[in-house]
């Protein structure tokens, strides 16, 4: 007798650029509508290796490489990950924006739930900055407010002013601010 | 009072001291202590403990509450129950989910402050996103 397990596509998490309702989608699909709005759904992963100023509207994923320039238009994504130039325009992305060493960016025109900044990112600003959850493996110098969880992993450091509901904090992380953590400002 | 499993002072959960506890070898205080810890050793503050006063310890495990500042050597590990209001020093701090603190903290495993600053790396100002280094580099790491 053989006992084996069943074998479960995978599921991949989608959200709806046209109403903002999030479903999961068990396996791959040709064609995706929205399972609230029943749009029909662009899917693309897009990878931006030159320079690119027309927008993108996708509930896929898009990089811009290291070698690609962003320079105009809107960019709606499910992930964003910048690892070259974004000289202008909006990005704005339903999971997460992730941000790669030697990227030139603006954090105050992005709006995303997730905001991972990876080893060699550094970030200084006086703006005061909010994300739902922060993964930071980089360096990050002045205000941010999250109504999630901050993740300090080895080696990053942060210094300035951090309010947070949630904080873990790797061993080897340097964190040099006025700190305020506690589980009594949670959203979502 | 000792637990009898060697160099390590029990301040049990309802023993209530009032005054400042100085040792050389490791404490655990499940009870509450009004004043100072110093230890030169290792400090496990429990579940129960209640602390209002500083810490001056080489290294501490905190699991209960502390109103006061929390002065570490070496390393201060705050415990998913761990509640601070103060302000912490250490040259590690590791932190689990679940904890409150309200305070400012100095931890830098570098030692100085310049010297854990990766200072050839490119910085992007949030403002105007201008890099001092746009030439990429290594991508993919996390």
């Amino acid at each position: 007798v053989r006992i084996g397990k069943t074998a479960v596509p995978t599921k991949h998490e989608f959200v709806c650029y046209e109403c903002g309702y999030r479903f999961t989608v068990a396996g791959k699909v040709r064609t995706l509508y929205c399972a609230k709005c029943r749009t029909i759904l662009n899917q693309t992963d897009y990878t931006i290796d030159k320079p690119h100023d027309i927008s993108i509207v996708t509930a896929g994923s898009v990089r811009i490489a290291p070698e690609g320039v962003w320079s105009n238009g809107t960019l709606s994504a499910r992930d964003v990950i910048i690892e070259g130039r974004h000289e202008s325009g909006a990005i704005k992305a339903f999971r997460r924006v992730e941000i790669g060493p030697g990227a030139v960016f603006d954090l105050s025109v992005i709006t995303t739930d997730s905001l991972v900044l990876r080893e060699g990112v550094t970030v200084t600003t006086e703006t005061p900055l909010t994300f739902h959850d922060v993964e930071l493996c980089g360096t990050f110098n002045g205000t941010l407010e999250s109504t999630g969880l901050v993740k300090l992993l080895a080696g990053s450091v942060f210094r300035g002013k951090l309010k947070t509901p949630r904080l873990i904090m790797e061993d080897g992380a340097t964190l040099e601010a006025d700190v305020e953590i506690g589980g009594h400002h949670e959203t979502k | 009072m000792s637990n009898g499993t060697g160099n390590q002072s029990l301040i049990a959960a309802d023993v209530e001291i009032i005054g400042t506890i100085k040792s050389s070898s490791s404490v655990r205080i499940e009870g509450k202590l009004d004043g100072e810890l110093i230890c030169t050793a290792d400090a496990i503050i429990g579940k129960s403990a209640v602390i209002k006063g500083n810490l001056q310890v080489n290294s501490v495990v905190i699991e209960g509450l502390i109103q006061g500042n929390v002065v570490a050597k070496d390393k201060i590990e705050m415990k998913s129950t761990a509640k601070v209001h103060g302000d912490i020093n250490a040259k590690r701090l590791s932190v689990e989910d679940g904890v409150t603190f309200i305070g400012r903290s100095e931890v830098n495993p570098g030692g100085s402050g310049a010297a854990s600053a990766p200072s050839p790396k490119p910085e992007a100002p949030a403002g105007d996103g201008k890099p001092e280094n746009p030439s990429g580099g290594i991508f993919g790491r996390r």
